[in-house]
């Protein structure tokens, strides 16, 4: 099944961290950064269970995959 | 395949899975949460937010998030055919492919991974090995990411 961070991601506006990643832990953001290791390095400095990490899209992309 | 006007879908096998879209700012997009392993392993496992591309041949992934989770890339040689976007080949930068087991909803899927040395690519669940065991359909209208699971009820098209 999926994380309880996953319903966090679904309901909270995540604008402000437009272009970085993020760790989600508990219902909150718990690091951001540039980079998904930096975040999980951080992250992992503050809680032991796994976050769920994400990048952010940024606010003026379009984005052609 | 097309769904003909006569065609039902049977959801009765119960393995059907709804979410909404992810919202930033006034846009949508597909993510889904899956969890990656390069090793049976509990301690390099990464939870990860994807965006779920049906146009992307292959799953792709920052090359850190590989290092953590145990790939040795000095054992890896860089791609040498042209990988391209939407935008035209990219170029400059170094990709790997590896094996990589991705699990979603209790489901596991080993297949083969695109590693971009990259840190601000966005995560890509691409159709090789995910398409193969889920039917995504993309409801705009209603704000929904359907998947359904196979066997599925696609099986029983006539």
């Amino acid at each position: 099944m999926v994380s309880n961070n996953f319903n966090f991601f679904m309901q909270t506006d995540l604008s402000k961290y437009a272009g970085e990643w993020i760790a989600v832990l508990g219902n909150k953001v718990i690091a951001n950064g540039k980079s998904a290791s930096e975040v999980l390095k951080e992250s992992s400095s503050k809680s032991k269970e796994k976050p769920t990490i994400m990048r952010v899209p940024e606010d003026n992309q379009v984005l052609l995959l | 395949m097309f769904f003909s006007k006569k065609t039902k879908i049977d959801y009765t096998h119960k393995c059907l899975f709804e979410f909404p879209f992810t919202k930033v700012r006034n846009s949508l997009y597909p993510y889904i949460e899956v969890d990656l392993k390069y090793v049976d392993d509990k301690k390099s496992e990464e939870l990860m937010m994807c965006l779920l591309d049906s146009g992307a041949d292959n799953c792709v992934f920052p090359k850190d998030i590989g290092e953590r989770l145990g790939v040795d890339f000095s054992e890896l040689d860089p791609i040498d055919q042209p990988v391209r976007g939407i935008a035209g080949e990219i170029k400059d930068v170094k990709m790997y492919k590896s094996p990589l087991t991705i699990e979603f909803l209790g489901t596991t899927i080993l297949t083969e991974v695109i590693w971009i040395d990259k840190k601000d690519i966005n995560p890509v669940i691409g159709r090789k090995g995910f398409f193969d065991k889920f039917d995504v359909y993309y409801k705009q209208s209603t704000n929904k990411i359907t998947l359904v699971f196979h066997p599925t009820p696609m099986c029983h098209l006539k």
